[in-house]
């Protein structure tokens, strides 16, 4: 019975509960009436021998049979008798059936109307997701069997927001203890330079590696910093997807360049509401990903398209692909298809799960639609006009 | 001319002075918002580089009071806060510039020149920046010495990255100053006009001059990344 609705199983249940009593009832009653029948029926044989008309009452039906009449019904009698228990028997049995299939039914919609309340519960619960985490809680205003199921939920929901808050928050202040240390590392190195441009190879080599590694730091931190801070922004810029495009192809003409990939821009004019820099950000990440982890030679197209209210943006490549076990992870922070690759490239392994992030709050989806040798193509689907009313 | 750095983090803000000083700025330095404040009130400086997280009295409350009597100093600030709503935040109460910690000392400077560079007299008109001019009277545009044929907004917008080059220009600020704030809803109408100048330069230029810091700005000069 696992895959019936509670509906259907509170339905089946009553059904099968009122056909069991239906079928004992009627076996009694006809138990019961057939033995009333019978003992008539021998009344009557009986009677036809015994002396006529003896004692007959003043307000009994007096009925005069001749005789020939009376051994014809004499012979027909238990016949009749006979037919009317087989008749008791089938509508005792037709009776069993309806009354059991009209309270089935019965069931089904009383069962349907006593089960709002739950369908109620688990269409509120369905509206929890990541988004709304802080938000979210289940109305305690239910019927008893659910309030404290409500109730128990609602503090498992607060629990998880308060620890998702808390990681958030961590790295956030992690991220900014991080840059003042970093700024005077960074202010230092700086100065040195300037002060002391002729040292010996050994002290440039030392800290041409020390600037390097603060620059990756601050970077990271940069990043970070921007990911604990991206639910504070606004998104309710009115954007013009095309001129966007083509702003980050222009802004990543030079690197195209610099790798020898061609950038094509197609597809529909076509605007949505959100937030300017963080939809920008995406857009460059997944072009900037796209070019540098292609092919030389190779090409990137970006286009854009209108779908029942939704943007959907396709970034293409014809890099060598991302291997099948790599695809459900490359959103995760610090995730890396080739570590000693994208290292090399500079990387800091954050750009997917920041573009994943970003979409995530504009109630969007991102993931890879293909993804061979000839090629990954990573799509982006964003509602053009998201229900919430942000800020 | 004369600048005042306020910074609690002491090393910091010794840097921070040593290296404005080599550029040829006189620099005052305070480590706290109450005596950054005295300071203020008594000497006339013509920038301030304003730490946010002060303490005494915080960078922001000092930023307003300075504000609200007195609009032509300076105030670039520098913040390890919320860069977002700090951002914001400090361009709403008046500041000029905003840089996030860690930065280059290269990239304050170049800042620094940005906002104390002279108003131009007028027979300076000529703007330059490596290869590219642009004539402020003539309104013509010179790549590699080739003329480049600008659009009049894409002059505009050449002509005010040029005159605060060193220094990234949002979006808004150029709506500000060379749409005269007439634009569409559209956050992003400037767009298209920034984009087909980039190309247009590129092309003269054999490079891209405009480099987008995206969040921040445009940005002509400066220090490299």
């Amino acid at each position: 019975m696992k895959e019936f609705s509670f509906q259907w199983r509170i339905t089946l249940l009553t059904a099968l509960l009122i056909a069991a009593s239906c079928i004992i009832l009627n076996l009694l009653l006809f138990h019961s009436g057939s033995y009333y029948l019978e003992s008539m029926g021998e009344y009557v044989v009986d009677f036809s021998d015994s002396s006529f008309l003896d004692d007959i009452g003043e307000d009994m039906v007096f009925v005069e049979l001749t005789q020939e009449q009376f051994d014809e019904f004499q012979s027909n009698f238990s016949q009749e008798l006979n037919d009317t228990k087989t008749g008791f028997w089938q509508r005792g049995w037709v009776l069993t059936t309806i009354v059991t299939a009209l309270s089935g039914v019965i069931a089904y919609f009383v069962s349907g109307r006593s089960l709002r309340p739950l369908r109620k519960f688990s269409a509120q619960a369905e509206q929890v997701r990541m988004e709304n985490l802080t938000e979210a809680r289940l109305d305690e205003d239910t019927i008893p069997e659910f309030r404290a199921l409500s109730r128990s939920i609602n503090q498992m929901l607060e629990r998880l927001s308060k620890a998702f808050e808390a990681q958030r928050q961590f790295t956030g202040n992690a991220a900014h203890e991080l840059r003042t240390p970093l700024a005077l590392m960074q202010a230092r190195l700086d100065l040195h330079e300037k002060e002391c441009p002729t040292s010996s190879p050994e002290t440039a080599d030392t800290i041409a590696l020390l600037r390097e590694q603060t620059e990756h730091l601050s970077h990271l931190v940069k990043i970070l910093l921007n990911m604990s801070e991206l639910e504070t922004i606004a998104r309710t810029d009115r954007i013009e997807l095309s001129p966007m495009i083509e702003e980050v192809l222009t802004d990543l003409t030079p690197l195209a360049e610099k790798n020898s990939v061609t950038l094509k821009q197609t597809g529909e004019a076509l605007d949505l509401t959100g937030s300017d820099v963080l939809l920008y950000r995406v857009l460059f990440n997944l072009v900037e990903n796209a070019i540098k982890y292609n092919r030389t030679g190779g090409s990137v197209t970006i286009s854009a398209q209108e779908e029942d209210g939704y943007a959907v943006i396709r970034v293409c490549d014809t890099g060598p692909g991302i291997p099948e076990k790599h695809m459900e992870n490359i959103f995760q922070p610090f995730y890396r298809v080739d570590k000693s690759r994208s290292r090399a490239l500079g990387g800091v392994g954050l750009g997917l799960s920041l573009v994943w992030e970003i979409v995530r709050l504009h109630e969007g989806t991102v993931c890879i639609e293909e993804s061979s040798e000839a090629g990954t193509t990573i799509v982006v689907t964003l509602p053009q006009n998201p229900q919430e009313d942000q800020f | 001319m004369r600048l005042l750095v306020v910074e609690d983090e002491k090393k910091l803000n010794e840097m921070v002075a040593r290296s404005l000083r080599k550029a040829g700025y006189e620099v005052d330095c305070c480590y706290d918002g109450n005596s950054a404040s005295e300071h203020i009130s008594a000497e006339k400086c013509d920038l301030i580089v304003l730490d946010l997280n002060l303490p005494g009295t915080d960078g922001m409350e000092l930023l307003r009071s300075l504000r609200s009597r007195d609009r032509n100093t300076k105030v670039l600030i520098l913040s390890a806060r919320s860069e977002v709503t700090d951002k914001v935040e400090g361009l709403d109460a008046g500041a000029n510039d905003y840089l996030a910690k860690p930065f280059h000392l290269d990239e304050l400077e170049a800042r620094v020149r940005s906002l104390v560079r002279r108003n131009f007299t007028q027979e300076d008109v000529l703007l330059t920046c490596g290869a590219l001019s642009f004539d402020m009277k003539s309104r013509e545009t010179l790549a590699d010495g080739q003329p480049v044929a600008l659009t009049r907004k894409e002059a505009g917008i050449l002509e005010y990255l040029l005159l605060h080059r060193g220094r990234p220009v949002s979006q808004e600020e150029l709506i500000e100053h060379v749409w005269d704030g007439s634009v569409d809803s559209f956050s992003n109408s400037i767009r298209v006009h920034i984009s087909s100048l980039r190309k247009k330069l590129r092309a003269g230029l054999g490079y891209d001059p405009v480099r987008n810091r995206i969040g921040e700005g445009y940005l002509i000069g400066g220090p490299e990344e």
